[in-house]
């Protein structure tokens, strides 16, 4: 009679190759899982139901049969369906690809970026098949699955490791395509949508606007109302705050109830509320007017933030301060500012980015180009009669790159602030 | 030194709330160390808050040197305090820490730069922490942050330094330390000190004079060893103590004490011999004589080995007793600690306590509990006791 793998080595024993082929077909599977999304907005190929069905019944055929605890007698079916659902993984994978290059598109990036990682995973269990029969089929005796097991704890944190890595870069890539795109638009003469080599690189389009006047009279108007904005916002949020968080008041609840729901309503319901309002106090086409609307739509999540914050600074550190003879105002100044910095650094960024970037309610209230905001202006090189591309890209380039180096220098501090409320320190 | 009068001092949060503190009246002598002690809830926090300025106080005054601080702002009262959470400011140096308040003086009260530089230095010689001046509390151990918080209110050379519960955050080994230190340092400042926590180790070990509260009400004034040996009602009795005090219920009757069943019969001793009526006996458990000649058989239900000490617990009838057995050798007559074991035991008659139907003490401890607004009576009472 046959030995079965009835030792606690072997009920435990997952090989290495079994394992990298379970992380793998997770990453198939969400992989293919997008393609059904991609594929529903794309044109329909006849062939693409069958194609993604058998990406996914494959994928999930496999991940069935591999993620079973190691079996103890032979288990020929499941040794099947892991066997079936990698080949099912790599013919749909090919046969997408085939099906895709007869279009009039052909393969494009965007189909290799998502079809070779199920490609390569049904690959990789069909090399495997041998090692995935003698674990089905329990055939390793005690002493293997000791030195399998010993084998996995070693390598199996640095392959996890690099598989990790591999699939960030391949999730970034993703997410940094667009930007390079408009990058790359940006550097390319003409103002086409086609993109050219770098011999042929050019600044122009920065030149363009960093040589006009419009644009320094927007980033004029920007700087402004965003510092404003935020300063005007800070200034408000940080006593609210401090006041919702220390006093216990009648409406107290309520009003932070009324700041979160103000924050649920959609900004386009209360355009045109806000329009008359502005109109009525004779605000429209003015900074004032935008920075006190900003202020409003940011005010609510500034102060809770901040309020929470200041429910993670004890109470007994103020009573020390009043002890050691703080007033009310030397506390806020000497204690409670210091130690907030973390929370104000991230409601600062918050409110600079929304007035920042924010279109709609510029839009409305402004009406003189000289009042413009950048992100107006942006819209203003791109739309029209013949769309500026080019010039596009790098206004879009330049408005980016303030925001980028303010994420940068408030980077340690903005880890700090989201992190804050959640430990007490 | 200073002294601290409480009179009538009464707190409430709110007015349809039950009062956090009644009635509180009590001195705290110059350079004495009083320690507020009761289970959690009983305001003894309150009322040092309400010392220390933190709290309104409702009813009553509260005088610091003859001059009622009611409505002083804490920073003109001339009090320390230390907090639970040692409250340091995690933004500044330990030194920071240590001078921000002198700093904050304005006007005549402000010290010349040097002078403050002095004292910190004092403090930091007297707390051992020269070494750490520069260093941010984050980066201290929990005894140097528990250092740092008591210098701090110590630069001030404050009239009374307030600490509550100032070592509930430290490990045990620490907190003996401290609490030996903490002990060193009143005994050579002099610093007037009241001192909260509900630990009743602490409490013996600290102080001068302990005030024991419940409810919002203040149980009983006295020195330690005198609130130990004459509690002035059950619940100090049952509060000071580990095991605390054997509390019997039962009657009496013509100089003697008896539970309803008869298990337990006690002759009182005389100042507690004329009572009648429905009372409780009070026995310290290293009192009860184990093994006795002659008295009560009791079986064993459980024992606690502490090394030292074994701590028996004894049942039988209508009667709990705890019994101390003091140094039991390691191959002491194990009969004595087995569960389910019958042993006589003894109440002796003169270190019983009575207490009447209310739970106050009867007889001459409550004398005590009148006698004792000057600290001297310590030995006075011991004399009396034997």
């Amino acid at each position: 009679m046959r030995r079965l793998a009835t030792d606690l080595a072997s009920r435990w024993y997952t090989p290495l190759g079994l394992l990298v082929s379970r992380w793998l077909l997770w990453v198939a599977i969400v992989q293919s899982a997008l393609y059904v999304g991609l594929n529903a907005m794309r044109q329909e190929l006849w062939q693409f139901p069958a194609v993604l069905s058998m990406l996914l019944v494959g994928a999930a055929l496999s991940l069935r049969a591999l993620t079973m605890r190691p079996p103890t007698r032979p288990q020929p079916q499941r040794y099947l369906e892991a066997t079936v659902g990698s080949l099912l993984l790599a013919i749909g994978a090919v046969w997408g690809l085939w099906a895709q290059g007869g279009t009039d598109d052909g393969v494009l990036l965007v189909d290799l970026w998502f079809l070779v990682p199920p490609l390569l995973t049904g690959i990789y269990a069909l090399v495997n098949v041998n090692l995935h029969r003698s674990w089905f089929m329990a055939e390793h005796d005690r002493d293997r699955s000791e030195a399998g097991l010993t084998e996995v704890r070693t390598k199996a944190p640095r392959i996890l490791q690099v598989l990790k890595q591999v699939l960030m870069v391949h999730l970034a890539v993703f997410a940094l395509l667009p930007p390079m795109w408009v990058m790359l638009l940006s550097l390319t003469p003409g103002n086409g949508l086609n993109f050219v080599g770098p011999s042929e690189w050019t600044f122009e389009h920065y030149r363009f606007h960093l040589g006009g006047e419009n644009f320094w009279l927007w980033l004029r108007n920007s700087v402004l109302v965003s510092v404003g904005t935020t300063l005007l916002g800070l200034f408000i949020a940080f006593p609210a705050a401090y006041g919702f968080s220390r006093y216990r008041f009648k409406g107290r609840n309520v009003g932070l109830f009324a700041f979160l729901v103000v924050q649920m309503f959609p900004g386009a319901l209360i355009l045109v509320p806000y329009f008359l309002v502005m109109k009525g106090f004779g605000l429209l086409d003015s900074w004032i007017g935008l920075m006190l609307a900003y202020t409003v739509t940011a005010l609510p999540l500034c102060v809770w933030m901040m309020k929470g914050f200041f429910d993670s600074i004890p109470k007994e550190l103020e009573e020390a301060a009043i002890v050691d003879g703080c007033n009310q105002l030397q506390i806020f100044t000497r204690i409670m500012f210091p130690l907030s910095l973390p929370a104000v650094a991230v409601t600062s960024l918050f409110s600079f980015l929304a007035a920042w970037n924010e279109f709609l309610l510029a839009l409305t209230f402004l009406s003189s180009d000289t009042k413009y905001t950048l992100p107006i202006g942006v819209t203003a090189v791109a739309t029209g009669q013949s769309p500026q591309w080019g010039d596009f890209a790098a206004i879009s380039i330049l408005v980016s790159i303030p925001v980028v180096l303010l994420f940068i220098v408030f980077q340690r501090y903005l880890v700090d602030g989201m992190t804050a409320g959640s430990v007490k320190g | 030194m200073s002294y601290v009068k409480f009179e009538h001092v009464g707190k409430r949060y709110s007015p349809d709330d039950d009062p956090a503190v009644s009635d509180f009246t009590l001195d705290v002598n110059e350079g004495e160390f009083l320690v507020l002690v009761g289970p959690s809830g009983c305001g003894k926090s309150t009322t040092l808050r309400m010392l220390a300025g933190l709290e309104d106080i409702t009813s009553g005054n509260i005088s610091i040197d003859g001059v009622r601080v009611n409505d002083l702002p804490p920073n003109a009262r001339g009090v320390g305090m230390v907090f639970q959470s040692y409250a340091l400011y995690p933004h500044m140096t330990v030194e920071r820490n240590l001078s921000f308040g002198l700093r904050m003086a304005r006007g005549a009260d402000r010290l010349p730069n040097a002078e403050i530089d002095a004292r910190v230095a004092e403090a930091a010689a007297v707390l051992g922490l020269e070494p750490y001046l520069d260093r941010l509390p984050r980066n201290l151990s929990g005894g140097q942050r528990q250092r740092v918080a008591l210098g701090r209110a110590l630069v001030r050379r404050p009239k009374v330094l307030l600490m509550d519960e100032p070592l509930s955050n430290l490990d045990a080994k620490l907190r003996n330390q401290m609490r030996v230190e903490l002990r060193r340092i009143h005994d050579e400042l002099g610093t007037t000190t009241v001192y909260v926590t509900h630990d009743q180790v602490e409490a013996m070990t600290l102080a001068d004079r302990i005030a024991v509260m419940d409810q919002g009400y203040l149980q009983q004034h006295a020195t330690p060893m005198e609130a130990y040996h004459h509690p002035s009602n059950t619940f100090v009795a049952s509060f000071l103590g580990r095991p605390p005090m054997n509390l019997v219920h039962g009657t009496c009757e013509a100089g003697a004490f008896r539970t309803s069943c008869g298990t337990l019969e006690v002759v009182l001793p005389h100042h507690a011999a004329g009572h009648a009526g429905p009372a409780t006996l009070g026995v310290r458990p290293e009192d009860v004589a184990l093994d006795a000649a002659e008295g009560t058989d009791l079986h064993v239900k459980d024992a606690e080995r502490l090394g030292a000490e074994t701590i028996v617990h004894l049942a039988g009838g209508d009667v709990q007793l705890a019994a101390v057995w003091h140094r039991p050798g390691m191959d002491a007559d194990a009969t004595l600690t087995q569960r389910g074991a019958t042993v006589r035991v003894q109440v002796p008659t003169d270190s019983v306590r009575l207490f009447d139907a209310d739970g106050a003490a009867v007889g001459v401890s409550l004398d005590h509990v009148a006698a004792n607004a000057a600290p001297e009576p310590v030995s006075l009472s011991k004399g009396e006791e034997e």
